[in-house]
């Protein structure tokens, strides 16, 4: 399978204070950095500004477990990392050439391009307009750093949610860029989730425009109470005083489910037919338990009188994809369930990423023939993002 | 043969139960607090024939039937019951007789709980309280807490006692204060129980993993350690129960994770539910797993032996590789030093609670082996027998000595049980009222039902109608 190609659909940056002094508008340079401003060079503590105020930064210690992995460190060299010392980010994080050369060496020919910070705390600004600025500088230096190569760089643009209808000119905006994907959290922005009746139009111009709702949740550990579910897993988890956060081992995969529900009983699936809707960076095992939840008690729940009540038939015959780990060998267990609709994403460069060869052998560990595999680390992706 | 011409199942292994339910009956209330306790239970959460109080002020669902305007859904799933049935049933009008048709006694009554049993291919069960796992953790009165818990034990006990080698009570405990847990594990213990719950939730800002003194947390020594070493010694089995979430008092942080799925729906202004009842057990349990697990708590209590009930299981397979793979990582960040992978604990000391419908379980069996225990849910409205769990596991391929081992060897050699067989042939459909929808007018009620936009059901903006509306049907029901 050496020559098998690759699309990596969960695949980041580390957002560069680039964003901030060369991206973001004059005009809102200042209240931008006020809304919200994250600066990490790896040999300092990290700066972190939310809303005009300090906030918890991604990191407690010299090690950047965002931004960390590299092509051939195993998950046993990251652990043997001193915290007390710091340690230089990856460069791939922030710089294209480097990203294309990591690329090389992992053997992807294409990636995603997600975000980091402004997945974890751009959901949180509170003020719209600003939010929106914010969005724009994000979305033009990601398409920058894409431009580096085009046909193997797919920038995933963020939207300003905490306003549907900024929301609606950005996506106009990125679409006339050629943006293909757009990043949705599944979070609370400003107490809405994203299937609130608010954000219809957001979805039908998703649909209309064809370009790819991403949905990516974030671990969401230095959130607010009530944004997402991150933010309870921490504070729970605390009592037992672990020594590291923990929350990026559910919360993830449960705000991404959540939504899924929420567009069950709202029934987004049905009014939004051809949109294409991704669910990434939150494993993909969890899908069929969470469609069978969802039929049961739509069955049970009589008062739901106008949604379809097998929801599992909906959803694999929409356009839809669901990323997933290496380690999630349930994908490779179950291929009358993820053979179609599931893809492999590396996660790069955080902490816990890997090289498409460990999917690789996942998959034939599992005997997954060529013709899945190849759909599961590369033509699945491909036709969903055209 | 059974009602559709198939031939009946049989089986030779027992089936044990290892999560069904009884409705919290009112003689708990009413028969089992004992006098000294009343008062401070009353304060505590007391139900009466009218309605159930939470610390003496606020209103709760307490399971009877008057809390519901159609069949009461703790007691609905049986023998020959399934959600479609279920959802005619809420949609026509029932009178008290069928309502009461509808309302298995074996929710409160032993013997008509093992008629249901022998129809559902259930040898032996572990039973656990209902409406207490919502509401009994956010009583604020540790002495309420304790008469009360003393009251379901003693209740329970003299539930199961009409069948001991086959009806099993767990335990509950007044977790609102350590030395009355351990004070009831030992009474219980004594008793003869073999399992006690625990809620995996923040109800009154008491997570129970508080097993370190804190600045906030009472005294150093009344911790929740003491709890789990109470456990240890004991040997009773710690039984993590999920339940929906329900927040029964406003507070500042959620108590459960499920919170967080009601907050995407809009019924707060009249509008669409997204029912927690969908995923609140899955996520109230994967976070106990996961932060125990990552911790190195079962390192501190090696002897402890862990059941997580009704959450599903499909999940865990997925969860326990990524925390193995974060074990690594954060090796020089993990305040307790192991070097026993959180895969390797959870094998070792944890049991998890599967349903029937699983397949993707069934599908891995070779995860679940050792550690997957056979739930019914039963009389919840998503409660389901064993004989469908085990067409899904031939299904599947599971062989049959691995679905003894699933279907009830697993949960006895966690309990330490002696299996019994009582059951070995799939029984006969029950014989059904005139009024109960045949096969062919269920056929027509599932077509319609199932995709509402293809029979021409437009999408229904709840939040438009006129809430009297609500009000009227509510009180037609």
């Amino acid at each position: 399978m050496s020559k098998q190609k690759i699309f990596d659909c969960d695949s980041h940056v580390f957002e560069p204070t680039d964003i901030w002094t060369e991206y973001l508008e004059p005009d809102y340079r200042v209240v931008g950095r006020s809304a919200f401003y994250y600066e990490a060079n790896g040999s300092a503590p990290a700066i972190a500004v939310l809303n005009g105020r300090p906030a918890r930064t991604l990191s407690a210690n010299g090690i950047n477990r965002y931004a960390i992995w590299q092509p051939g460190m195993t998950p046993e060299q990251i652990g043997e990392l001193d915290p007390a010392a710091a340690h230089k980010i990856n460069p791939g994080a922030r710089d294209p050439e480097a990203r294309l050369a990591d690329m090389d060496a992992m053997g992807i020919t294409a990636a995603l391009l997600l975000p980091t910070l402004f997945s974890e705390y751009y959901p949180l600004i509170e003020n719209p307009d600003v939010a929106w600025a914010l969005a724009r500088a994000y979305n033009d230096w990601l398409y920058d750093f894409a431009a580096a190569s085009p046909e193997r760089l797919v920038p995933a643009a963020v939207l300003p949610m905490q306003s549907p209808g900024l929301a609606l000119h950005e996506l106009a905006r990125v679409a006339a860029k050629g943006f293909r994907a757009a990043v949705i959290r599944p979070a609370y922005f400003n107490g809405r989730f994203p299937n609130h009746r608010d954000y219809d139009a957001v979805w039908a111009d998703l649909e209309r425009l064809g370009i790819a709702a991403c949905i990516v949740p974030s671990a969401g550990a230095t959130n607010p109470e009530w944004t997402s579910t991150g933010s309870y897993v921490e504070r729970v988890a605390q009592h037992l005083r672990i020594g590291h956060p923990v929350a990026e081992v559910v919360a993830p995969m449960m705000d991404s489910a959540t939504l899924l529900t929420a567009f069950r009983f709202f029934g987004h699936l049905e009014r939004f037919p051809r949109l294409k809707v991704a669910f990434l960076h939150g494993g993909a095992s969890w899908l069929p338990l969470v469609l069978e939840k969802s039929e049961t008690y739509l069955w049970l729940m009589s008062s739901t009188q106008d949604v379809t009540l097998e929801p599992e038939e909906l959803f694999f015959e929409r356009p839809a994809l669901i990323g997933f780990d290496t380690w999630e060998s349930s994908v490779a267990r179950l291929p009358d369930i993820f053979a179609g609709v599931a893809a492999w994403g590396s996660r790069y460069p955080q902490h816990d990423a890997s090289a498409s060869n460990e999917a690789e052998e996942m998959l034939q560990r599992y005997s997954v023939p060529r013709v899945q595999a190849t759909k599961l680390l590369y033509e699945n992706a491909v036709n969903f993002f055209a | 043969m059974t009602g559709n011409g198939q031939a009946r199942l049989t089986k030779t292994f027992p089936v044990f139960d290892c999560d069904a339910h009884v409705n919290d009956p009112l003689e708990i209330w009413s028969n089992y607090v004992e006098p000294e306790y009343v008062e401070a239970v009353k304060g505590a959460y007391w139900r009466d024939g009218k309605q159930a109080i939470l610390n003496g002020r606020t209103a709760v669902l307490s399971g009877a039937s008057t809390d519901f305007p159609s069949y009461n859904p703790i007691c609905i799933a049986g023998p020959g019951m399934n959600k479609k049935i279920m959802r005619r049933f809420q949609q026509i009008p029932l009178s008290p007789e069928q309502k009461k048709y509808l309302e298995h006694q074996g929710a409160y009554d032993p013997a008509a709980r093992l008629r249901d049993m022998d129809l559902m291919g259930i040898d032996q069960v572990l039973v656990i309280p209902t409406m207490l796992v919502a509401n009994f953790p956010y009583i604020e009165s540790t002495e309420g807490a304790l008469g009360l818990a003393r009251a379901y034990n003693n209740w329970a006990a003299d539930f199961c006692s009409h069948a001991p080698q086959r009806l099993f009570p767990a335990g509950w405990l007044p977790l609102q204060s350590a030395d009355y847990t351990v004070q009831e594990l030992e009474r219980i213990a004594a008793k003869g129980f073999r399992v006690a719950l625990i809620r995996p939730i923040d109800a009154r800002g008491k997570y129970p993993n508080q097993i370190f003194p804190s600045v906030t947390g009472g005294t150093i020594r009344n911790t929740m350690d003491k709890v789990y070493r109470c456990f240890e010694e004991t040997g009773i089995v710690v039984g993590m129960h999920t339940f929906p979430a329900v927040a029964c008092e406003p507070s500042a942080t959620a108590a459960s994770p499920g919170e967080l799925i009601s907050r995407a729906g809009d019924m707060h202004v009249g509008g669409r539910m997204v029912d927690p009842q969908t995923l609140s057990f899955v996520f109230e349990a994967m976070i106990w797993v996961a932060h125990i697990l990552l911790s190195g708590f079962l390192d501190i209590y090696p002897r402890l032996r862990m059941a997580i009930f009704e959450s599903n299981s499909s999940w865990i397979p997925s969860l326990l590789d990524h925390c193995d793979r974060l074990f690594k990582l954060y090796r020089n960040e993990r305040r307790i030093r192991s070097d026993r992978l959180p895969s390797e604990a959870f094998y070792q000391q944890c049991f998890i609670a599967f349903e029937s419908d699983e397949s993707p379980t069934f599908r891995q069996w070779d995860r679940f082996e050792n550690i997957g225990i056979w739930s019914s849910d039963a009389y919840h409205h998503d409660g389901a027998d064993s004989w469908s769990a085990i067409v899904e596991m031939n299904d599947a391929g599971v062989p049959v000595e691995v679905q003894a081992k699933l279907l009830g060897g697993n949960a006895r050699r966690a309990y330490g049980i002696d299996g019994k067989v009582f059951v070995t042939e799939q029984a006969a459909p029950v014989e059904r009222p005139d009024w109960w929808p045949n096969a062919a007018e269920m056929e027509q009620f599932v077509a319609a039902q199932a995709y509402p936009r293809a029979n021409g059901a437009q999408p229904l903006d709840v939040t438009q109608l006129d809430p009297r509306i609500l009000l009227e049907m509510l009180r037609t029901m």
